[in-house]
């Protein structure tokens, strides 16, 4: 068979995307457009690692921060989120055997966040909109160094991301709680208090255990799901502020500078809503992804599973209470929140994850042998990221570490690139691995070398390229800074060598998923299904 | 007394055989876990003593720095402690101004470098002339931004915003800002003749 | 859809609180946990409406 042929067919007859039921292509949809996201972020990063070596002659220093504003953005919305919505959409109506709740919605959701990653990208490309991601208060409203219809762009797109990721939050909970038409009335009520952990806390005061209604992997969904749901929120009030600034200043001109609002205040509560991402989601989320994969890997129940419960409330709450840790170099900030929820709490991250390593890994222990496959490889290279992760961030949330490394690439390169792309991306690829045959209906993998190159491109570059700017971080390297006199060549050489390694691996992948469902297949996943999800539902049950 | 030379190359140390460590703890696993073998059941009692080592490192850390790092338990009693001289710094307009250019600072003398942004959200970090970084602390709008501080050793220092504050800031520096002298050692990393 | 209204609340309520604290750690705890309180109320509506 021809180059051709295979691209647009696919290894050994490819995807049949018309085999496919509604929630297959619904994942589909999500992780295909997640993964080009990816890719769109990798290529960023890419740009923006060459001009920490040389500044590129075609990219203005707006234009840079312009880039380095979208970059997150592309990478946590565009991409990450795409990914683990699109996976549990179809895990939390898989493992609660029941119709989701409504695939319209679920359908709305890949498209808001798809477009509105979008518009908010255009944003910094056509109007190079740079306040970055933290948007301190009162740059994001700064008509002086950006223009107004630039801000009111991005945030339409803001807006566009938090409707599709409110729509995902409702449809989640409603397909864990509501009775499909014609099945026996469920106990929304209980089945509710189950997967947010109310009924695994009254356990603790009663003589007598209730049963937890909802499997485990549920449980991570809907705690994860609440953070997702609490951070867009807060996200949706700063879009909202800024807009009414962007429109009453920038358009009308009215004088609104000024101290309306508190600067360190807003900081208080913007952090408190990205660390429910940061904190809460990624670690719930992936800690319950790890609990699901190691069960499916396995064929075992998992160790510990009430105290995989427990830890998983525990890291919600923990979620809520640590944002401090990004203010303390904020002098503003009282001593108390410093210490007890900058400092005390966050070390409880070390402890909820250390929780979801240890069980995770004696979950597949006592399976052994088991053959390496590439989920099993891409699982243990996650756990790995978050291993070399979480201790950086415990240690950077220290007062007296970070008077010295606020700000410096040791948070962006120890912590956040080696938590978001060896220990979060690796997951996710293990999950994509897991669930690529049930999703496709059993298509063959068109390269097994290909993967191989993928995941040992990956793993050594992301920890390399994180550990080269942690190393430049140390030596007093910051972000979101360019330095023009080559002062930290030799670590920006190396930290750009690995992140092409990065690059190199999603290309290798990306080819070879393509080459096994095929271009037709793809772009099938995006024509309806011929078939009734309830349908399906009700014949898999006569089985 | 420790400077931040001292922690942070303690910092790089004790973090590279940390990751190293964890690195060939996870191949080692990797490689087991595909092998024949008899495995015993996991006993609960390693569990909780991983637990405990867990909660006790997390919180230890912090203990330890308090007790070592000289600037924890001076930035937590700034209020009390009285200082010797207090620098005026204002920014506004991605503009720096030293109210007194260079600011000679006295060794081992406590001092209070005041900072007030009139616009935005910037960062005030003292830097030596190798780059590594001494101190900083975020300057933040409409709030007091005091940041108190001890010098041990002689050295010329410059500083520059550490805190982005649109593409204006990314170059927010001023050269030989900060010179301490009087101290019996020098800071060998941030000498400058001619100062 | 009252989820979505007590969200459409919260956005409101959020945007009032950073208007009216200033600087008192005390009030904005209490956003935070008003907010976390009225999200979680938003969550337990979902399961009193109708599944049409």
């Amino acid at each position: 068979m021809s180059f051709l042929n295979k691209l647009l067919d696919g290894h050994e007859g490819g995807l049949k995307h018309e085999g496919m039921t509604p929630m297959q292509k619904i994942a589909m949809r999500f992780v295909v457009i997640g993964l080009l996201y990816y890719g769109l972020a990798a290529l960023e990063g890419m740009i923006m690692r060459m001009y920490e070596i040389k500044p590129l002659p075609f990219i203005d220093e707006s234009h840079f921060f312009s880039i380095m504003t979208v970059h997150p953005m592309v990478g946590i919305f565009g991409s990450s989120y795409m990914i683990v919505f699109g996976a549990f959409l179809f895990l939390t109506p898989f493992l609660m055997k029941k119709p989701i709740y409504s695939i319209k919605m679920a359908n709305q959701s890949w498209m808001f966040i798809g477009g509105g990653t979008l518009i908010m990208w255009l944003a910094g490309f056509l109007f190079s909109y740079a306040p970055l991601y933290t948007l301190y208060w009162p740059l994001p409203a700064d008509t002086e160094q950006f223009t107004a219809i630039g801000g009111i762009v991005y945030i339409v797109g803001v807006v566009g991301i938090m409707i599709g990721t409110f729509l995902y939050t409702y449809n989640v909970f409603k397909t864990i709680v509501y009775t499909p038409p014609g099945w026996e009335k469920q106990p929304a009520g209980e089945l509710l208090k189950s997967a947010l952990g109310i009924t695994g806390l009254m356990n603790f005061f009663r003589k007598k255990d209730t049963e937890h209604l909802v499997p485990l992997p549920i449980a991570a969904i809907a705690r994860g799901t609440i953070d997702v749901g609490l951070n867009a929120i807060v996200i949706s009030t700063a879009g909202v502020l800024i807009l009414i600034y962007l429109v009453a200043n920038g358009l009308f001109s009215a004088d609104m500078q000024g101290t309306w609002v508190d600067a360190l205040l807003y900081k208080n509560i913007f952090w408190w809503g990205l660390d429910l991402v940061a904190d809460g989601l990624v670690l719930v989320f992936v800690a319950g992804t790890w609990y699901l994969l190691a069960m499916m890997i396995s064929g075992k129940d998992l160790y510990m599973q009430n105290v995989a419960r427990a830890a998983l409330f525990l890291e919600m709450v923990v979620s809520w209470t640590v944002w401090s840790h990004h203010l303390m170099s904020d002098q503003g900030q009282s001593n108390t929140l410093k210490v007890l929820s900058g400092e005390v709490v966050t070390a409880f991250e070390l402890v909820t994850q250390g929780i979801a390593v240890f069980i995770v890994l004696t979950t597949l222990y006592k399976a052994k042998p088991i053959k390496m496959t590439n989920e099993l490889k891409f699982l243990l290279g996650g756990i790995l990221g978050f291993m070399l992760a979480v201790p950086a961030g415990i240690i950077q949330a220290d007062l007296g570490m970070n008077r010295v490394l606020h700000n410096t690439q040791w948070i962006i390169g120890n912590h956040v690139h080696v938590a978001i792309l060896v220990g979060l991306t690796m997951t996710l690829y293990s999950a994509i691995y897991v669930l690529f045959p049930i999703l496709t209906n059993g298509v063959k993998l068109y390269s097994q070398k290909l993967a191989n190159a993928h995941f040992w491109l990956h793993l050594v570059g992301g920890i390399g390229m994180g550990a080269f700017m942690g190393m430049a971080g140390i030596d007093g390297m910051l972000r979101r800074t360019i330095y023009y006199n080559g002062e930290y060549n030799t670590y920006m050489i190396l930290a750009g060598l690995c992140g092409a390694m990065m690059l190199l691996a999603f290309v290798l992948f990306l080819y070879n998923i393509i080459m096994s469902i095929g271009l037709k297949g793809l772009l099938g996943i995006y024509q309806p299904s011929p078939m009734d999800t309830h349908e399906c539902i009700a014949e898999a049950k006569d089985k | 007394m420790a400077d931040s030379v001292d922690v942070l190359s303690t910092l790089k140390l004790v973090y590279t055989i940390y990751a190293l460590a964890v690195i060939s703890l996870i191949a080692w696993y990797a490689y087991r876990i595909t092998q024949q073998g008899e495995v015993k059941p996991a006993k609960k009692a390693i569990f909780w003593t991983y637990v405990t080592v867990l909660i006790t490192m997390g919180t230890g850390l912090h203990f330890l720095t308090f007790n070592l790092v000289p600037w924890v338990p001076m930035d937590l009693d700034r209020a009390n402690i009285k200082s010797e001289k207090t620098f005026k710094i204002t920014y506004k307009d991605h503009v720096i101004t030293l109210d007194e250019k260079p600011m000679r600072v006295p060794c081992n003398k406590y001092v209070i470098f005041d900072a007030y942004s009139e616009d935005l959200t910037y960062g005030f970090g003292i830097f030596r002339q190798d780059h590594s970084l001494v101190t900083q602390m975020q300057v933040v709008p409409g709030n007091g931004n005091d940041l108190m501080w001890k010098f041990g050793k002689n050295g010329t220092y410059y500083i520059r915003s550490t805190e982005y504050s649109g593409p204006k800031g990314a170059q927010m520096i001023v050269q030989d800002a900060v010179i301490v002298s009087g101290c019996q050692e020098d800071d060998t990393k941030s000498m400058k003749k001619g100062i | 859809m009252k989820y979505f209204m007590i969200i459409l609340v919260l956005i409101v309520v959020a945007l009032a609180a950073l208007f009216i604290i200033k600087d008192n750690d005390l009030l904005l705890v209490g956003a935070i946990i008003t907010i976390i309180a009225g999200f979680w109320i938003a969550v337990f509506q979902i399961p009193k409406e109708s599944d049409s």
